[in-house]
């Protein structure tokens, strides 16, 4: 340990102005942030402009003061003084993990309350949060680049590496290599936790054996298999895997047992002329999910479907791409090959589909007015209305501290729905992925002649549900308008 | 006791060898002088001795523990200084030795303290801003507060002017008695005037390794006169090296002289001869002459 602080306290003798700037941006930061407002205003606006830009700003400060402390005592190369004199492995790295942990994720921590009290929430209600934060925060932003710094002599090479990574990425991208982001929707924590999990193991045994053995060309061997893996998990996750994931990890809180799936084949979309879109052929199914126990609602996380062929095999999966329609009669559109639509349109085909569903509960509603200043919403944070493009468009925008609830629905207080999606967050982690505590939510929703209020519900899940059902003689060709 | 050992130690970088099979051994107190021409793996088997590299093959022990498993342990007896050795170019002078003192339990303060004085150090200058010598100046300073058991140089002299050398050997000779010493130069002159055992690599391979009184006495220049052209030997011994001939006068390197056994050998060899004369060579001459004569006769 003596060791350890030797070492630190010549790494803060060293880099004492990078940290002295270093705290100050960050003190910077937490005053901006924590005077952001969730509506626009004059007085406001310059903190709200600063307080984005060093969001962007301080993870670059930061990587750059972690690269700093550990390329002082280099780990790949044969020529620095250190390697030949009494140097413990576990002292060196102990005094890096010090230095990092005092230097950026103390003062990040202490930017979260000053951001939470300065916005009127009290550190002692976010506990979980407070503490979780610096542990994603560290995850994803900090220890990825510290086995980067490990596997490198400077910051040029450094930068480098990483430059010629989101290279990789784009030419990936360009090849049609990219996340399958479709229909992740609310399952995406599940595909982002096994991705940052994934990485987590990779850095830290990265890092470890660096620091124990110093043999780079292995480790990079080692940071190439961790950043594929990753690759792969992100890319190619199977989101039945990472559903049935999400249903073990997150223990269901109801009886779901008399949710049910009804194909309703007499509640066939309106007519319309064929489409033929980029990835196939839209197949709209009239599909109902009857059952729901009072005051639950459920979404649909994904849908899958096998065609069984009329030489008896089974066709590829058909995947769910979008969900259309009202609450009453909704269609769930399932895309089919542009040639296998072909070949079988007007055969009556059996199938078989799987169904994934989440189950929310425990509403809370409050009343939001239209016009007047913030208002407290238990559950979410600080919500503001916005009149923006006033014959069009009404904002409701909320700082929220550290993550949204499960659902969120915003309504006007005459029925009027919510538009668009994006506001279900499944994740049991107390925080999203972010360098601020507080985030922004906004719902944009067109004007309704007398509406005086948003009535903003909020729920949480309850239960993860799969559910199949075979459905014969399906004709395509009778749901593909 | 032996202080180092190598066993069939080799380096090879993808398809270039940089040490072969180098079997070596270091007696405690001695100052072993590993020469070579440039390129010859000097600087790779003392960093594969130093742990700094890894041996593609074969083992080394240094102070008895195996050289891949060197650590705080043995490095606390071990003082290193390398002529391209990154040091901390931010620290003044004093700050460096300061740092480093919590890790050497056998750091002697006045000592240190006698080092800078005597090697004229500028204890609040950085690093950054001394001349090359003043820094390797600093490195050995560091490297000697502590008494180690075995100081390792690495080109120490490389680049340096003939004063600061000069100082700096008699810094090493009189600061490191009882130490073993191992140093690796190319400067043979001044090698020679210190080192009690000298180890020849060339093209990674390790041609001889001895002491000093040995080499001196084996390797002898020989100069013949003859009346006339002479008739050359066949065949040609393998120990006689770098042969040149002008006229009537044959000049030759004798690599195994025996004071009782060559004379004869000339006589038998050039029956002809009029005059022999058999001198002894320095040390830069007898590398040369290895050099030239393509290495292979040592």
């Amino acid at each position: 340990m003596r060791q350890t602080l030797h070492i630190l306290g010549k790494d803060i003798r060293r880099l004492r102005y990078d940290i002295i700037v270093m705290l100050a941006l960050t003190a910077i930061f937490a005053w901006c942030a924590g005077h952001r407002s969730p509506f626009f205003d004059w007085q406001t606006a310059r903190m709200n402009e600063m307080a984005e830009l060093l969001e962007q700003l301080l993870p670059v400060a930061w990587w750059y003061l972690m690269a700093r402390v550990i390329h002082g005592e280099q780990l790949p190369g044969d020529r620095q003084f250190w390697v030949t004199r009494p140097y413990r492995w576990q002292s060196l790295l102990g005094a890096k993990v010090l230095f990092i942990a005092m230097c950026v994720i103390l003062p990040l921590l202490i930017s979260d309350c000053v951001i939470l009290r300065l916005q009127g929430f009290h550190p002692s209600e976010h506990f979980a949060g407070i503490a979780w934060h610096p542990l994603v925060f560290s995850v994803v932003f900090l220890l990825p680049v510290a086995a980067l710094a490990c596997l490198t002599v400077n910051i040029a090479q450094m930068a480098l590496t990483f430059l010629a990574g989101i290279a990789s990425l784009v030419i990936l991208a360009l090849f049609g290599i990219r996340p399958a982001t479709i229909w992740f929707g609310s399952l995406d924590w599940v595909r982002l936790s096994l991705v940052f999990l994934v990485v987590l193991i990779g850095v830290l045994n990265i890092i470890v054996f660096q620091y124990s053995s110093r043999r780079t060309g292995l480790s990079r061997i080692l940071a190439g298999a961790t950043v594929g893996l990753a690759m792969m998990v992100g890319f190619f996750l199977p989101w039945t895997f990472a559903f049935a994931l999400q249903s073990r990890l997150v223990k269901s809180r109801v009886d779901t047992t008399s949710i049910s799936v009804q194909f309703q084949p007499e509640q066939r979309s309106p007519a319309r002329a064929p489409e033929y879109t980029r990835v196939g052929i839209p197949i709209r199914l009239p599909i109902a999910f009857p059952g729901a126990p009072p005051g639950m609602i459920q979404i649909v996380d994904g849908m899958a479907g096998e065609l069984v062929l009329p030489d008896g095999k089974t066709s590829k999966p058909l995947r769910m791409t979008a969900i259309e329609g009202t609450k009453e009669n909704r269609w769930y559109v399932m895309t089919a090959e542009p040639s296998l639509y072909e070949r079988v349109k007007n055969t009556p085909l059996r199938m078989h589909l799987i169904v994934l569903l989440t189950l929310y509960g425990n509403p809370r509603t409050e009343r939001i007015p239209l016009e007047g200043n913030s208002h407290r919403v238990p559950g979410i944070g600080v919500c503001a209305t916005e009149p923006f493009e006033p014959e069009k468009f009404t904002t409701l925008q909320c700082l929220v501290p550290f993550r949204l609830p499960g659902r969120t629905l915003a309504q006007f207080d005459n029925g009027g729905q919510v538009t668009g999606f994006g506001r279900m967050v499944n994740s049991p982690w107390p925080t999203s992925i972010g360098i601020s505590p507080v985030n922004k939510a906004y719902w944009r929703l067109p004007n309704q002649a007398g509406a005086t209020a948003f009535v903003f519900t909020t729920m949480q899940p309850l239960a993860h549900i799969r559910r199949e059902i075979d459905i014969p003689n399906v004709r395509l060709a009778d749901y593909a308008y | 006791m032996t202080v180092i050992r190598t066993c069939e130690l080799s380096k090879s970088f993808r398809r270039t060898h940089a040490v072969v099979k180098l079997n070596l051994e270091i007696p405690e107190g001695s100052i072993f002088a590993l020469v070579g021409p440039n390129g010859a793996g000097k600087t790779t088997a003392i960093k594969m001795l130093m742990n700094i590299l890894r041996p593609s093959a074969g083992t080394a022990e240094v102070l008895g523990t195996d050289s891949r498993r060197l650590g705080p342990a043995e490095f606390a007896q071990i003082g290193y200084v390398s002529e391209n050795q990154e040091l901390p170019l931010w620290m003044t002078v004093d700050y460096f030795m300061s740092y480093l003192k919590p890790f050497y339990p056998d750091w002697d303060n006045a000592w240190a303290e006698e080092l800078l004085r005597q090697l004229d150090l500028p204890r609040g200058r950085r690093l950054r801003d001394l001349s090359r010598g003043m820094r390797i100046k600093a490195a050995l300073a560091s490297s000697l507060a502590y008494h180690p058991k075995l100081i390792v140089l690495d080109e120490p002299f490389s680049g340096l002017d003939s004063l600061v050398r000069d100082e700096l050997i008699e810094a090493l000779l009189e600061r490191c008695a009882g130490a073993t010493v191992m140093i690796s130069s190319h400067d043979l002159a001044e090698i020679e005037t210190f080192a009690s055992h000298i180890g020849y690599l060339d093209g990674g391979c390790l041609r001889f390794s001895e002491e000093m009184t040995s080499l001196a006495t084996r390797f002898r220049e020989i100069e013949i006169t003859f009346d006339e052209s002479p008739a050359l030997p066949a065949p040609w011994p393998p120990t006689w090296l770098g042969l040149t001939q002008s006229a009537a006068v044959l000049r030759f390197v004798d690599s195994q002289f025996h004071a009782d056994s060559t004379p004869a050998a000339i006589r038998i060899a050039f029956p002809s001869a009029r005059a022999v004369a058999i001198n002894p060579m320095p040390l830069r001459a007898i590398f040369v002459s290895l050099a030239k004569s393509g290495r292979k006769a040592a």
